[in-house]
């Protein structure tokens, strides 16, 4: 049927501003979340699984649209995307004009269904929120006997909302104070992988001995797997001596809670846990409590209103509105390199995944990762899925002996561990 | 499943040496009383993609050996045949024009209508490259962009007949082919062009155009106007 209906569009939310202007193949700006199932993928009905939920999330459906002074979302009338076998190396490009122009992708190798988002349309949440539906509706396509009794329809848990929480949560006073870092902070170098390779180790560690290691130390889940990432790199990297520069690692936090957000649009801020190694013999303990001080005084509803005034009342500014996009591009490029190095790392943690009973038995594990960016070699992306956590270190760098010390620490703390490498990693 | 004894790790991987500290690895127990019993059926395996990584670039390079040589050959009949008059630097300059377009015709991923109006812009910059090289006798502006933005005319039709659904979309580009016209009009009144004509014919050609788009267009057209230009 010919669609005559006028073309829908939206404004990129505050975040999504960021990711057109820096993405490029080396620095992709997408994300992936993963789905180990118990059987191997049949791609026909992961395709009409597509198919059918992705009528219904419209965030998914755009494309990016070049104007004279913003980017822009224009509702993307083509066909959908085609599932495809993996091919590429996690968290690649996604190259809008071999995808229909969508923004996302929705691959499959064996028994592992990946979906991977250019962040710029949503962040985790929004990503699990759909993946969850895809699954649902995979299985139903799947298994249309085991799971008769399910409605074939959309959870009725989930909101699809597509608010800007940026915009509405923003207050006009107190984020003057606010500056983006570009104190440079240790960066990870060393010898790359061949050909633009992108490794993956995957850790898979059982949820309540973490839970205890974190409990003995006195911190959260998180901090606990920030401060020994922090750890193994000031042992690996810095070789346990001190340094001028801190060991800064990005954490992401999902703002919904804080702002009674569901949003499916990106709507997090990043705060910095920072660890400065002054001297020799520093201990992992120390490491906790410093990490721990560093994140608990930036989690805090008055300093993310701050991140958040700060950060709008810069798109809101009339002056900055009627800069051609062009040198606004070169502007943002810019303040984006100035403050790159000020992170060493990124530990992002989209918490725990939940799926409804019917279908628990049919997925054995839950995965995430990100890719790389600028001045950033390494990154770690956790995800809790039943009684395990799964931590992913996506690095450009051929060695891994930080990857090593991290888990090592953790073992010997008690923890089981079983690892997983995309076989980049020569022997 | 393997085990590392050094990091005290399970390892998924066929392999013989641990990832993270490269020791050679030990068989792990059947059986492992502290951990779930599908502990080792968690993950999936990974595809090789490194082959298709190096398919792509070994034909890049192909494509870029192919070029180089094809100048060479261009410089070594220059220097044989017309010793005292460079061509061959014109072609050289083709050469390059014709690999960086078509790199970033393949890799770069914007819509056809963003790469179609760069390579109007940068053609019309050669055209008057080359033509001030041999000699500026003028025919780029008076004849060669003309034809150029009529083309690009023609490119524009030919992109909203094909994409009917989404014709406005090429909007922006027809945009441009406008701002060409009137350029190149403007070079006519102060005298920098002495042909009429073909100024005044693209003004007309695409203003025309550009008229009946709006025209026609309605909703559609203002609201292209309105999400290119909002503020």
């Amino acid at each position: 049927m010919k669609n005559t209906k006028q073309v829908s569009w939206d404004k990129l939310d505050n975040t999504a501003l960021l990711f057109p202007v820096i993405a490029s193949e080396s620095m992709s700006s997408v994300w992936r979340i993963s789905c180990v199932l118990t059987e191997p993928v049949d791609r026909a009905c992961l395709q009409a699984a597509q198919e059918k939920v992705l009528k219904s999330f419209s965030v998914f459906r755009m494309r990016l649209r070049t104007g004279l002074f913003w980017y822009y979302f224009e509702e993307n009338r083509r066909p959908y995307p085609p599932v495809v076998e993996e091919h590429d190396y996690p968290g690649s490009y996604i190259n809008r004009s071999k995808n229909n122009q969508y923004l996302f992708r929705l691959t499959y190798y064996d028994c592992r269904i990946n979906l991977e988002v250019f962040h710029a349309l949503t962040d985790g949440f929004g990503g699990v929120v759909f993946i969850k539906e895809i699954i649902y509706q995979y299985l139903r396509l799947r298994y249309p006997e085991a799971l008769a009794g399910e409605a074939d329809k959309l959870s009725s848990d989930i909101f699809l909302d597509y608010e800007d929480s940026y915009i509405k949560n923003y207050r006009k006073t107190g984020g003057d104070k606010k500056r983006y870092k570009n104190s440079q902070a240790v960066t990870l170098h060393g010898e790359h992988l061949p050909d633009g390779a992108v490794g993956l180790i995957e850790g898979i560690m059982p949820l309540a001995e973490l839970k205890r290691v974190a409990h003995e130390k006195g911190v959260s889940l998180n901090t606990l797997l920030v401060g020994v990432y922090c750890y193994a790199i000031y042992r690996e990297y810095l070789g346990g001596r001190a340094s001028d520069e801190p060991v800064a690692c990005a954490v992401p936090v999902n703002l919904r809670p804080y702002y009674e957000s569901h949003t499916m649009k990106n709507f997090f801020a990043i705060v910095t846990a920072e660890f400065l190694p002054d001297r020799e013999g520093i201990t992992l303990d120390e490491v906790l409590q410093i990490v721990s001080d560093s994140l608990k005084g930036q989690i805090t509803k008055e300093n993310l209103d701050e991140i958040i005034t700060y950060n709008v009342s810069n798109e809101r500014n009339l002056i900055v509105r009627l800069v051609p996009l062009v040198i606004k591009r070169l502007a943002v490029r810019q303040v984006y390199e100035a403050s790159s190095h000020a992170c060493t790392t990124t530990v992002t943690n989209i918490g725990r995944v939940e799926l409804r009973e019917p279908y628990r038995p049919y997925v054995r594990n839950i995965s995430c990762l990100i890719s790389m960016s600028s001045g950033q070699n390494m990154k770690a992306a956790v995800v809790a899925y039943e009684d395990r956590l799964t931590i992913t270190f996506t690095s450009v760098l051929a060695g891994t002996s930080v990857q090593g010390r991290f888990f090592q620490t953790l073992t010997g703390l008690g923890v089981h561990a079983a690892v997983h490498t995309n076989g980049v990693y020569e022997e | 499943m393997n085990r590392c004894t050094h990091c005290n790790v399970l390892i998924f991987d066929e392999r013989q040496v641990c990832p993270l500290c490269h020791k050679v690895l030990d068989q792990a127990p059947d059986h492992m009383p502290d951990l779930p019993e599908d502990f080792a059926l968690l993950t999936a395996p990974y595809p090789d993609v490194r082959d298709i990584k190096m398919r792509i670039r070994r034909w890049m390079h192909v494509l870029l050996f192919l070029l180089i040589l094809g100048q060479a050959i261009a410089v070594a009949v220059d220097y044989f045949t017309t010793p005292g008059y460079w061509w061959s630097i014109i072609s050289g300059i083709v050469v390059l024009y014709i690999y960086l377009f078509l790199v970033y015709w393949i890799r770069h991923d914007s819509g056809y209508a963003l790469k179609v109006g760069l390579l109007l812009g940068f053609t019309m910059l050669l055209l008057l490259g080359i033509d001030h090289f041999t000699g500026a006798h003028g025919w780029a502006l008076e004849y060669a962009i003309p034809g150029l933005i009529l083309f690009g005319d023609v490119l524009v039709f030919f992109f909203m007949a094909l994409n009917r659904q989404t014709w406005y979309s090429y909007t922006m580009l027809l945009l441009f082919v406008m701002v060409c016209s009137v350029v190149l009009l403007i070079l006519y009144l102060t005298h920098q062009v002495h042909n009429v004509v073909m100024p005044v014919l693209c003004v007309c050609v695409t203003g025309g155009f550009l008229l009946l788009t709006v025209i026609f267009g309605d909703r559609q057209m203002t609201g292209e106007l309105k999400r290119r230009f909002h503020v």
